[in-house]
């Protein structure tokens, strides 16, 4: 799936096909799911939230600027979106995940026995913004400058965060004893 | 562990380390037992976050979006014949510098702009003297401040979402034919 595609797709859509714009739902239904999923949970609020993001999508699909990919935009609204969805679920004095200390997590937060199993669980030990950069550099496989774009930051702190970020997941993982010499 | 290894550490598990580099990175793993270990468990937590299974969508996603979907890809009603949304929604970068040149040139060939309002102090780019007037549609405003040396012409461009981000200020230093400076803040 090239961006020439997606921007085909648009431009369909802008002309008032649905069937192009249910292709781009079709095609990253995937993606703002799992975006939504790993910020509110997976289930019905997860749906909600990502039907709302391909409403937004749709609504603002005359601003779109083809200078840059359709994907990092698309993705931008779904992390922002999915962003708002946690905020409004979040009691005003909740715990940022951030703040809970390590022996929190060794008290038995990770059930999984293997790094594969546990890598899911570990991510939500990250702040939503840090989860959300790991996954776009090594899960979308995005570059500084896309993930830069989408997060509305620069590439020198998204590498920067992306260190830390990484470097938290070991201590969550390694705390909680699991074996990453495996 | 020194600063200077984490960061060639993690170029190398982020796949950006500059190949000119990578004998650095075998010497320092052959060399240094602890900044080996961390480059395994890095490059291991990257390889587990590839790995992660996709999330299932529920059935029936994509027809439940195109179910509540409007007629038409436009902004809701209220919006749709506001003139100064349209245009904001064309703003760029380049865009607005070629805008600022064209008014400082228009501004230089015509000798100045007869002064709309004077004195008005609370814009950001207001002083005392100065004389402003409207772009239209609301998208923003000039300023025009004169010495007996130079001529300043600030133009303001309201960013697409005014409630995000401060407006788009550019401002040309013009002394009598000749441009002294232009930037953007």
């Amino acid at each position: 799936m090239s961006d020439a595609d997606d921007r085909d797709l648009v431009v369909r859509t802008l002309a008032g096909d649905r069937r192009a714009f249910e292709a781009i739902v079709d095609r990253y239904a995937g993606t703002v799911y799992s975006v939504a999923a790993r910020a509110v949970g997976p289930g019905p609020d997860a749906e909600d939230v990502a039907q709302n993001v391909f409403l937004k999508i749709f609504e603002h699909l005359p601003s779109y600027r083809p200078s840059f990919r359709f994907f990092s935009w698309m993705y931008r609204i779904a992390l922002n979106e999915s962003l708002n969805a946690v905020r409004r679920k979040r009691p005003v004095s909740g715990t940022e995940p951030d703040d809970v200390p390590d022996d929190a997590v060794a008290d038995g937060e990770l059930e999984a026995a293997d790094l594969e199993d546990a890598i899911g669980e570990a991510l939500m030990r990250l702040t939503e913004e840090d989860r959300a950069l790991v996954i776009l550099r090594h899960y979308e496989d995005l570059p500084y400058r896309d993930i830069a774009f989408i997060m509305e930051t620069t590439e020198s702190l998204v590498k920067s965060r992306l260190f830390t970020a990484r470097q938290r997941l070991r201590t969550v993982l390694t705390t909680r004893g699991i074996r990453l010499d495996a | 562990m020194n600063q200077e290894t984490l960061i060639l550490l993690n170029e190398a598990v982020d796949g950006t380390l500059d190949p000119a580099r990578r004998p650095e990175l075998e010497r320092v793993l052959r060399e240094d037992s602890e900044a080996a270990a961390l480059y395994r468990d890095l490059d291991r937590i990257a390889g587990a976050v590839r790995a992660m299974p996709a999330v299932r969508v529920p059935a029936h996603f994509t027809r439940g979006v195109m179910d509540r979907l409007p007629a038409r890809p436009e902004p809701s009603l209220s919006r749709r014949h506001d003139l100064a949304t349209r245009l904001r929604s064309l703003w760029s970068p380049r865009l607005a510098l070629a805008f600022a040149a064209g008014c400082l040139a228009t501004f230089i060939v015509t000798g100045g702009i007869d002064p709309v309002s004077t004195g008005d102090a609370s814009g950001t780019m207001a002083q005392p003297g100065a004389s402003h007037r409207a772009l239209p549609g609301g998208i923003g405003r000039v300023t025009v401040s004169e010495t007996p040396d130079a001529r300043v012409v600030g133009i303001e461009i309201a960013r697409p979402d005014p409630a995000a981000a401060a407006p788009e200020i550019i401002v040309s230093v013009a002394a009598g034919d000749s441009i002294l400076y232009t930037g953007r803040f």
